[in-house]
């Protein structure tokens, strides 16, 4: 696991027990305590989900036992990911995916006696602000659950949503996206590159959801705003095979279909210092990106 | 009424009676840098070619609208445009100049008449950040080691085959390149405009090849700016002592050295 400084753009890696792998960090609300996931390293099916103080973290490994007892073990050949923390810190949401690629969304309430209560298909849990709702991803689409009743509404397409204390989601939306590299001398395409770009859009949802419980969206997408895209900045592979067409004299269209995505991912919105963190996965590297974003009045009117 | 009240008059009725098929058959197709490659460091040329099926439209507005989306939609005020007449069914050629980095965010060039949107289109392209980017008017050049000399003496390089009828007229659209290698058998096709915005991009800071002497022979365009001026063929075989296996002549050109410093 790296430690980010986002006041000063530095990290360093983490030095923890090394007979254990990390996965899934998530600060609590008030920052004291990091839940992740923790896999044995000699045993594949043995998981767990552990709490610990967060200034451990930063202390040295040989005072660092991490002999603490797991809020969640899984002895089953579960994936467990996607930590989110309730916004009053009491409750952790998580979501496993077995063997057979089945996905469901769980909470277990922090305490002497924690259990798991399974709430919904999907990945990806997101508390709203006041703790009464959840977002959650199932199959590309978002839906968001009220958690007593177990309710649930469709939202639209997106990924990885995180919904953020002023009320805003972001979320990463998935899109396949045609670029033309270059023409012919008549302005038709000459080669061009078919690709899946990911960009994270956000809307605004209010503190408990209401405001999107009560409509009917059906233009999810056209109603969200777009945070961050990768842009049309070329890729190496993109490059390279242009060179290469170029050398041996191709000059009649083509089309690459590139498999992997170019795109912005993992958001994280905090409301309270109007900062966009994300990862930019390009093809040979990954980068933390910090975006500042402002809320902006588009119009006025009566209604 | 005297005739300034009714020449006003008119011409808002003509703008009220544009009708709407008027506008039906206007296209717009946007070819950044050269044909497709520019530099996001560097100013871009988009070139811009508008089709018009209808009537003639006068007073058209071509703007570049930095973001499509709402999300920055306060800071896509236009800053790059330019007002165009549009023939009746015809097509004219334009070009706006933007930066480089505005290019690579794929910005949307729009065309407006009569407060209506006639067309808009995505910049495309290919955004090079860093790469030496050579320019070959010509397929020869490409054939043969040249290439792998430049990747050799320049690093990574970004390749792209031109023809001579694509080059830019004017020099701030050739900052896309580095280098251009000029073909010996294209050269008598680049047109003297052409050969004026290469010998400016020159001056300012670019690399010219002359394959085989293209172009540099008297009162040809590059006589001016070669630091030889080329009077006729030779070639050169042998094995110059072992750097070559092959004993192939190979074609040169020969002339006179007319200005710079060899070394």
């Amino acid at each position: 696991m790296l430690l980010v400084n986002k006041y000063e753009n530095s990290y360093r890696a983490l030095d923890l027990p090394s007979n254990w792998l990390y996965y899934s960090p998530a600060f609590s609300p008030n920052g004291r305590m990091v839940a992740f996931v923790r896999q044995d390293k000699d045993k594949k099916n043995n998981q767990q989900i552990v709490i610990v103080p967060a200034k451990w973290l930063t202390a040295s490994k040989d005072n660092l036992s991490f002999e603490v007892d797991p809020v969640v073990t899984n002895n089953h050949n579960f994936e467990i990911t996607n930590l989110s923390w309730s916004p009053d810190g009491s409750k952790l949401a998580y979501s496993t995916i077995d063997h057979y690629g089945a996905e469901k969304v769980w909470i277990v309430e922090k305490g002497n006696n924690p259990h798991s209560q399974m709430v919904a298909k999907g990945i990806n849990p997101t508390w709203s602000p006041d703790g009464s709702r959840m977002i959650i991803q199932r199959s590309g689409i978002l839906y968001m659950l009220d958690v007593k009743s177990g309710k649930e509404i469709k939202l639209g397409q997106g990924e990885q949503p995180v919904w953020c204390s002023s009320g805003y989601i972001a979320f990463v939306s998935t899109r396949q996206q045609e670029k033309v590299l270059t023409f012919m001398p008549d302005g038709s395409p000459q080669f061009t590159v078919h690709r899946l770009v990911g960009e994270i859009r956000s809307v605004y949802a209010g503190k408990n959801g209401d405001l999107l419980w009560n409509s009917k969206k059906d233009n999810w997408l056209a109603s969200s705003t777009m945070l961050a895209s990768p842009g049309g900045r070329s890729t190496h592979k993109e490059m390279e095979w242009l060179r290469q067409l170029e050398l041996q004299g191709v000059r009649e269209p083509r089309i690459l279909m590139l498999d992997e995505v170019d795109r912005c991912h993992n958001p994280v919105l905090l409301g309270d210092e109007n900062t966009l963190y994300y990862i930019h996965q390009g093809d040979i590297y990954a980068s933390l990106m910090q975006v500042k974003v402002k809320e902006q009045l588009f119009g006025k009117g009566e209604k | 009424m005297n005739l300034k009240r009714l020449v006003l008059i008119f011409t808002a009725a003509i703008f009220l009676l544009v009708p709407n098929w008027a506008f039906a058959g206007v296209s717009i197709q946007v070819k950044p840098g050269l044909n497709g490659l520019y530099k996001n460091h560097k100013p871009v040329q988009l070139n811009i070619a508008v089709y018009n099926d209808g009537p003639a439209v006068k007073d058209a507005l071509l703007r570049v609208v930095a973001d499509r989306d709402k999300a920055r939609s306060s800071s896509s005020r236009a800053v790059y445009q330019r007002v165009i007449d549009l023939l009746p069914k015809g097509r004219i050629e334009t070009f706006i100049i933007i930066p480089g980095e505005l290019a690579a965010d794929q910005p949307e060039v729009q065309l407006i008449a009569g407060g209506r949107m006639l067309d808009s289109a995505v910049v495309q392209g290919m955004a090079v950040k860093e790469d030496y980017v050579v320019v070959s008017v010509g397929e020869k050049p490409l054939a043969n080691g040249l290439p792998y000399w430049l990747e050799n003496s320049f690093g990574y390089n970004t390749i792209k085959y031109l023809p001579p009828a694509d080059l830019p007229r004017n020099p701030i659209a050739l900052a896309a390149a580095d280098v251009i290698i000029i073909d010996k058998e294209r050269a008598p096709q680049i047109q003297p405009e052409q050969a004026k915005a290469i010998r400016q991009w020159v001056a300012l800071g670019g690399n010219l090849i002359l394959s085989g002497g293209a172009g540099a022979a008297e009162g040809e365009p590059f006589a001016i700016i070669s630091p030889v001026l080329v009077t006729g063929n030779t070639s050169l075989g042998g094995n110059w002592n072992g750097m070559r296996t092959e004993s192939i002549p190979i074609p040169l050109a020969d002339g006179k050295f007319v200005r710079g410093k060899s070394y």
